[in-house]
This record gives C-alpha cells, structure tokens and sequence, in this order.
C-alpha cells in the first residue's frame, strides 16, 4: 500500500524551526451514563498532525463538530490531549509544570469568535488590558501605560485616551474584537488562535479585522491558526490550509493549490457550497451531498465521508481508513481515490 | 411568471421610543414585489431589515410610536385593516414569516406534526384529517421524510428543524413568505441543501418570498430583486443581473468590494467608519460621512431616482435619470 504521507511545507520556511509541531494528537471526551458508568467516548479530535512555522497562517476550515475549535482549545491546553504530543519552540508541553505552562500561555494569543462575550463587561478597557501584565507579573506602571499605548495604537483604537476608561458595551462590534486583539498582542506573544474572529462582524467589517491581523502578523513575524467555517475569507489570508471533517484532517494544501483544484470530496461540496456573489446562482441548483456529519462516539469505519460520497469505492472506502496521499509536493489528501497519484 | 405586483409598499415607516429618543428603525421604505419574485433584503445589522418584515407583517413591540404608510397586499391596502382583520385573514393565512433562528423556537415538549398543525387548526375552518395531510405535504416539498413529523424538535438536527419551521410556513399556503436570516445559523453545505429547498420551492409552485440576509453572497441564490438597507432606508433597489454587475450607490459599491469571493481574486476593501444612530440621524444623506462621492447637495435629504431597467436609488449622484452628475 503506498502511503507517503509528505508534509506540504513552505519553501522559505523549510529552513526555519517550527514554532509549533502536533504529533497524532487525540483528545477524546468520556460519556458517561449515570454520571458513574463509562459507555464511551467523543473522539473530537483523532489524529492530527501538522507544524506551524513563524510569519505564516494555517487556516483549518470545516463544519461545526468537525473537531477544529477541540485542536484549538487543546493546543492552548484547555483540553488535555488524551494521545499524542504538542511541541512549542521544540518543547514538549506535557513536560511542562505550573510556571512553564503560564509561560507557555502568555506566548499564546487567542481571538474568540464573540467579542462581547469574551470582554468582561464591568471592567474599563484600560483593566482589560493591563490584567494579562499584572497575571504574567509585569508590575510597572510606565510599561503597562507603554504597552497599552502601543498595542492601541497597532489595533487602530484612536484617540487612544477616548477609548481607556469605556466599558465593552459602548464599543461596536468590531471595535470590540480590536480590543479581543489588542489583549491577545499585549504580552508580544508569538502565536495566535483565531477561532472564527469575524464570523459574527458585518461584511463592511471583515475585511478590516482581517487585514488588521495580517499587519500584525508581517510586523511581529505571528504565526496564526486561523479557523473558520467560510471559505471564501481564507484565501487572502493564509498561506496554507487544511479541512477537517469527523476529528481528523482530511485535506492539507497550500491556498494556491486548493483553489486551483480541491481535491477531497468533501472539500469539493465545500467549494460548491460556497456563493460568490452572482445573479447567475438563481438558474442553478449545488450539487452538494446530504446527510449528516458522523456521530463521533461511533464514527463509520474506513474514511468518515463515505456515506455521503459519491465518489465512494466498494469495499475500500467503507473498510480501511485512508492514509494520507500526497499528490502534489503542496497538496495532500486522505482520500483513497488519489492511491495512484501518491 | 406574472407580472402582477403582489406586494406595493408606499413610504412605510416604524419608529420606536426609548429612553434616549425615538429610534427611526424603518424610515420611509418604499418598493414593489411582483408575484412569484424574491426579493432580497441585504444591509447590516441595526440597517432595520428585520423591522421592515415585521412593520409588513405588523408584529409590533409595544414601545411603537410611528407606523405609518400603505402596505398594498393583493389590491388591498392592509394597514387600513384593524388588528383583528388582519390576524384573521392577513397573517399567516396569506403572509407567513419565518422569523430568525426560528428552528429554535419550536416547542419542545409538542410532537412536531401537532405544532405544524397549530395555525391550520386556529386559521382555516378545515379537520384535523385534512390539516395533517397539509402538513404531510408541507414536509414532503421541504425534503424531510413524513415519519420525523411524530418525533420531538431535539430528535432532528438543526438543518431539519429549520426545514420544519419553513414546512410550518409552507402549509398555510401563503402567497408570500418573509424569510428572516434562514439559513445564517446553519453549517455550509445544510445551508447550500435548504438554499436548494427553497429555489424548488420557488420554481415549483411560484411562491413570493422575502429573504432578509446579510450575505449578498447566499441572496444571490434565490433572488430576483435586491434591496439594500442603510440605516433605516431603502438606498437601492434593482433587479439581480443589474446590481450585481453594476451597483449604483455608492455604499452598494462599497459593501460588494467588502465580499470576499472564493472563486476570482479581488482586491477587498473595507467601509471605515460607522452607520449613523437612527436616533437622530443626519438630516441629508445617511450615508454622506462615509461616503468618498459626497458633495455639497449631500447635506440635503436625497431623492429616490428611477433608473433604466426598473431600479432605483437614492443618491443625488443619479439625480437626472441614471445620470451621473458629479463622479
């Protein structure tokens, strides 16, 4: 069986270290019954593997249940990984005790998709910023006001003394998700998770946010994982991107490849299941699969989209799982149907 | 499909009170709906598109201070109607909604087939016998097998449940159908599935809808005509294949460069600033603070103009029929 499982890497960045290296990780949740009695597990994330160099994003896209917020709660150790090994600037996390892992943290920024949720409503923004300092042990006073200046500055919250002693709720949308990311740049990490950032800001605001965490990522070398269920946002915004259906990764590429041409099944019903804007969508039905994402406590044997594929090969696709297939140097997919092209 | 028009709404208008002032949610909305045509509301959140569908179907909150205009629904001027009339022979009946998230507003206690069966039941004089059959045949155009219709809400996923709530407005038969953000809630490809749903629907038994989104990119989907909505009022209307070829207003323009595209590379452009608050919004153009085209005649309220091809817009670039005065 020919099973290369080659990792797409980028040309300049194959000299680099990774920043961040996940190996077969698996975070499986027990369900009890009774509160007493184990019947089994969630399997929300069952073997992922990837590395994620400086200066570059990876978006991870899929459906809700894919497993693509568990990879990012695990990788920020919200979740522990029930298998498998993260690895940050080439130490192991679980290696790591109380100070390390806040270390750890304070090198880690996360954006979450509702900013007002994620703001605590009954503290000034000048409080919201300065506690991540005073948690990391940054005691002073003229670097705390230096830092919120700077980070201010760099998010685009102008005049800056306007903006230090509102609350949350005076703020629009995506003002709120500027000061989500200026706390998220205030201890200068070096890696940032972006769980869905922009889904739940206008059209008109979008861009602006997006293009606001590209800046910070050319001016602080950020590596990002940028996870998202819109397809269309990812390709001006990242150099590589990987899809996840039923806890496992099933397509990695680069962005110019997977555009030119998707290979998986199931990225394919992504990709016609996205509308561009066109009068041309209304004379035309999608061509796009039915059902439902599988259960995860009972996920079908061999590949996990094979009931709904219609590409699906007898007797392989519903037996063996299948391994990853490079078929291009920047492009590979789980998916028996590229076996030959491996 | 005919070209009689349904629905003709003159200068609506709904205010409310609150404790800062009177907020302008729908200010002087004027369009027309031809029968068997979707309409597609767009605009951001706060622009009043939700409010504009409940001004039509007149579910009010209480704190209403200005409802006003004509609503003409089949020849009928409807806002003449008392509350009474028009909950008996206007809403539901003859203009059902499906109102945002409603896939979670379902019952969970009640058996899915006896809450489709509801409004049948209070609106039309007609048995249980027959109203179940209506329900059998709502479900069957939505895709959803007839035996989920005895199962509980959380037996179905949320793409089902939002079919359910369509296959609840579906039954009444109704001549237009206002759909509020159907499908923002659902996953990619169950929102691609019920998009298909409802453009057999459309197609099959030549149903008017109105569809309220704020992804231009799904109302393509579905509709003939587009409207935008900016801070309470209607700036543009036009047919589909005119507006997004060639949108005319200037924040038309600039929401569609706003819209990124899977399939061709554009450079995405963002709208700074904010929409005004419909609290005391400027008196000339809403949208003149944001706007790159401005000139001095901005600071006067602009005018609605006609356009070739049906559309309309309210900007003084276009003062003279589709003339660009000043670029």
């Amino acid at each position: 069986m020919p099973s290369v499982a080659v990792k797409p890497k980028q040309e300049q960045a194959k000299a680099k270290k990774p920043v961040l290296k996940v190996e077969d990780l698996h975070t499986y949740f027990e369900v009890r019954r009774m509160g007493f009695f184990k019947v089994g597990d969630v399997r929300a994330l069952d073997g992922v593997s990837f590395e994620l160099y400086p200066g570059e994003t990876i978006s991870i896209v899929g459906e809700s249940g894919c497993g693509k917020s568990t990879l990012a709660k695990t990788i920020l150790g919200i979740h522990r990984p029930t298998k498998g090994k993260i690895y940050f600037d080439g130490q192991d996390l679980s290696t790591l005790d109380k100070d390390g892992w806040k270390k750890y943290r304070s090198n880690l920024g996360y954006i979450m998709q509702d900013p007002y949720g994620a703001l605590p409503p009954f503290m000034t923004v000048k409080r919201i910023l300065e506690e991540p300092m005073k948690i990391n042990g940054i005691t002073d006073k003229k670097e705390h006001a230096k830092r919120i200046r700077q980070v201010l500055e760099e998010v685009k919250l102008a005049p800056i003394e306007d903006f230090l002693p509102k609350f949350p709720h005076m703020l629009s949308g995506g003002q709120q998700q500027r000061l989500v990311i200026a706390r998220a740049m205030i201890l200068e990490p070096k890696m940032l998770i972006a769980d869905e950032p922009v889904s739940m800001l206008d059209a008109s605001v979008r861009v602006e946010i997006l293009q606001l965490l590209q800046g910070l990522q050319r001016k602080h070398n950020l590596a990002i994982i940028y996870i998202t269920h819109d397809l269309s946002t990812v390709r001006y915004f990242s150099e590589r991107i990987f899809t996840m259906y039923g806890a496992k990764i099933i397509e990695k590429s680069a962005t110019k490849a997977l555009l030119h041409e998707p290979l998986h099944p199931y990225t394919k019903a992504l990709f016609e299941a996205t509308s561009d804007p066109d009068a041309e969508n209304l004379k035309t039905f999608k061509d796009v699969p039915a059902g439902e994402p599988p259960s995860l406590m009972n996920p079908p044997a061999g590949c996990r989209f094979h009931p709904r594929c219609k590409y699906i090969i007898k007797g392989l696709c519903d037996r063996e799982i299948p391994p990853e297939f490079a078929a291009r140097s920047d492009h590979s997919a789980a998916c028996w149907l590229y076996k030959d092209r491996a | 499909m005919s070209n009689n028009v349904l629905l003709d709404v003159r200068n609506l208008k709904l205010h409310f009170r609150t404790r800062s002032g009177p907020v302008q949610a729908v200010d002087g909305v004027s369009f027309q709906l031809r029968e068997g045509h979707t309409l597609a509301v767009v605009g951001e959140s706060g622009c009043g598109k939700t409010s504009l569908a409940k001004a039509i179907l007149r579910l009010l909150p209480r704190n209403v201070t200005t409802f006003s205009g004509s609503v003409i629904f089949e020849g009928q001027d409807i806002m003449k109607y008392d509350d009474e009339k028009f909950r008996r022979e206007i809403r539901w009946s003859k203009i059902a909604m499906v109102p945002q998230a409603s896939m979670n507003s379902l019952n969970p206690v009640i058996r899915i087939e006896d809450q489709l069966m509801e409004p049948l039941l209070i609106h039309e004089n007609i048995s249980k016998q027959e109203a179940a059959q209506r329900v059998r045949d709502a479900f069957a155009v939505v895709g959803l097998p007839v035996d989920f219709l005895a199962r509980y809400p959380f037996e179905l996923s949320g793409g089902m449940r939002q079919r359910a709530a369509i296959a609840m407005a579906l039954a009444s038969k109704p001549r237009l159908v206002v759909l509020d953000e159907p499908s923002s809630a659902l996953d990619l490809l169950t929102q691609a599935n019920l998009m298909n749903v409802l453009k057999k629907i459309k197609h099959e038994f030549k149903t008017t809808f109105i569809l309220i989104t704020h992804d231009i990119g799904t109302a393509s989907e579905l509709a003939d005509e587009i409207a935008v909505m900016y801070a309470g009022e209607m700036i543009e209307y036009a047919s589909a294949d005119y507006f997004y070829t060639d949108a005319h207003h200037p924040y038309s323009q600039k929401l569609m460069a706003s819209v990124p595209t899977l399939r061709e590379d554009k450079d995405l452009a963002f709208i700074p600033g904010q929409p005004p608050s419909l609290i005391n919004p400027p008196a000339g153009c809403r949208f003149a603070q944001r706007c790159e085209k401005r000139f001095e005649k901005c600071s006067e309220h602009p005018r609605v103009t006609s356009l070739k091809n049906g559309a309309s817009v309210q900007c003084w670039l276009f003062d003279e029929m589709g003339e660009v005065k000043h670029a």
